[in-house]
């Protein structure tokens, strides 16, 4: 919310960048310093962005108890905003989700195999299909009896799935799929997992 | 610690919640088999802060029996709000949800491998990680039982989400 405010030629929207570091920047030294390069003060910002920040800083504190979050907050406003450094390394697209109906061929052995699908694209350009409701493959089978009788297998064959876009496999899911399965949709030329 | 270092003394009312709490699961530890859960003030292990998966002092919560794992969540919820308590939780259950998405293929993940750690007179809690990305740290010091600081702090977790099965729903949500 902070970002998107921002006119493109502001000095802070100009100072972030669309990739989000691998990793912690400070990583794991013992000796808690100041971060570099210290992109902009806040200070400089609208009175408007000004409240959204305090309102994400707000939103920080809140996980400790009321007295120890007001306290920290309370050091933060002591300070002022002109000794604050802020700096956004990620897109400023929110995440969005996508939920996408749809029904795979029927057969005589099949039903239908899932219901539906969630794509969800990530500050990277990344898109992971999550297919949120496998239906158990069904097929029906006549024994020798004459008696029928129903099975149910969990899972669907991944060729099944012919998207024109292209599916890579994640790691974690294999040529059977489990009930709740994670793809991962090559949309260009990379693919990689998002943590945060 | 300087003086700058530390919040004022608005934070008396959850200093004194904690090293109650602190207290009280630190009788346990020095009676039984948690006696790993305790160092000196100003032992190394104190700053020995990370988030990635390696082996970490300290007493899991898998160690705990079921009396000392409700002393030790006591002991966090007096330093975390409602919100960064019910955060917390979520993080430690996401485990479940990362082991079995990676069946084996990424690091241990296990929603009871949260570790405690008192370091001094009851006076010190660090709730850590021992493995896994997913991960949950939260730094309270007392001193002469008024003064609080509480940092380092850091929620986090690998991006997942439940659409299927019991934890239909349940996503990290780290920050």
């Amino acid at each position: 919310m902070l970002i998107k405010s921002l006119d493109d030629n502001s000095a802070l929207r100009r100072s972030s960048t669309e990739k989000a570091p691998s990793d912690i920047l400070s990583t794991n030294v013992r000796k808690a310093e100041a971060l570099k390069p210290r992109d902009f003060k806040p200070s400089r910002l609208g009175q408007k962005q000004q409240d959204i920040l305090m309102s994400l800083l707000n939103e920080y504190a809140a996980r400790h108890a009321p007295d120890i979050a007001a306290a920290r907050l309370d050091r933060v406003r002591a300070a002022g905003l002109g000794n604050m450094f802020f700096a956004w390394r990620a897109g400023s697209k929110r995440v969005s989700r996508i939920t996408i109906a749809s029904r795979v061929r029927r057969s005589l052995w099949s039903t239908t195999t899932f219901r539906t699908m969630q794509t969800t694209s990530t500050q990277s350009g990344e898109i992971s299909l999550l297919i949120s409701e496998l239906t158990y493959w069904r097929f029906t089978t006549s024994k020798i009896t004459g008696e029928r009788s129903k099975r149910t297998a969990r899972g669907a064959r991944l060729s099944l799935f012919s998207f024109n876009f292209g599916v890579e496999i994640g790691q974690h899911a294999s040529s059977w799929l489990p009930r709740s399965c994670y793809l991962r949709i090559r949309k260009r030329s990379e693919t990689r997992s998002v943590e945060s | 610690m300087s003086d700058s270092q530390l919040h004022s003394t608005d934070t008396a009312n959850s200093a004194l919640m904690m090293s109650t709490a602190a207290d009280a699961f630190h009788q346990f530890a020095l009676s039984g088999s948690t006696r790993a859960a305790t160092f000196s003030f100003n032992d190394e292990q104190r700053f020995d802060w990370h988030f990635i998966p390696r082996a970490r002092k300290g007493i899991p919560f898998k160690d705990l029996d079921s009396a000392q794992r409700l002393l030790g969540n006591a002991l966090l919820g007096a330093g975390l709000g409602q919100r960064g308590l019910i955060r917390a939780a979520t993080i430690m259950s996401l485990d479940a949800i990362l082991r079995e998405m990676e069946k084996g293929s990424g690091p241990v993940r296990d929603p009871e491998l949260y570790f405690l750690s008192i370091f001094g007179d009851a006076r010190f809690a660090n709730p850590g990680k021992a493995s896994g990305r997913t991960s949950r740290c939260a730094d309270f010091t007392l001193v002469e039982g008024k003064t609080i600081a509480s940092t380092p702090a850091f929620f986090g977790a690998k991006s997942c989400r439940s659409f299927a099965g019991r934890t239909q729903g349940a996503a990290s949500a780290g920050s």
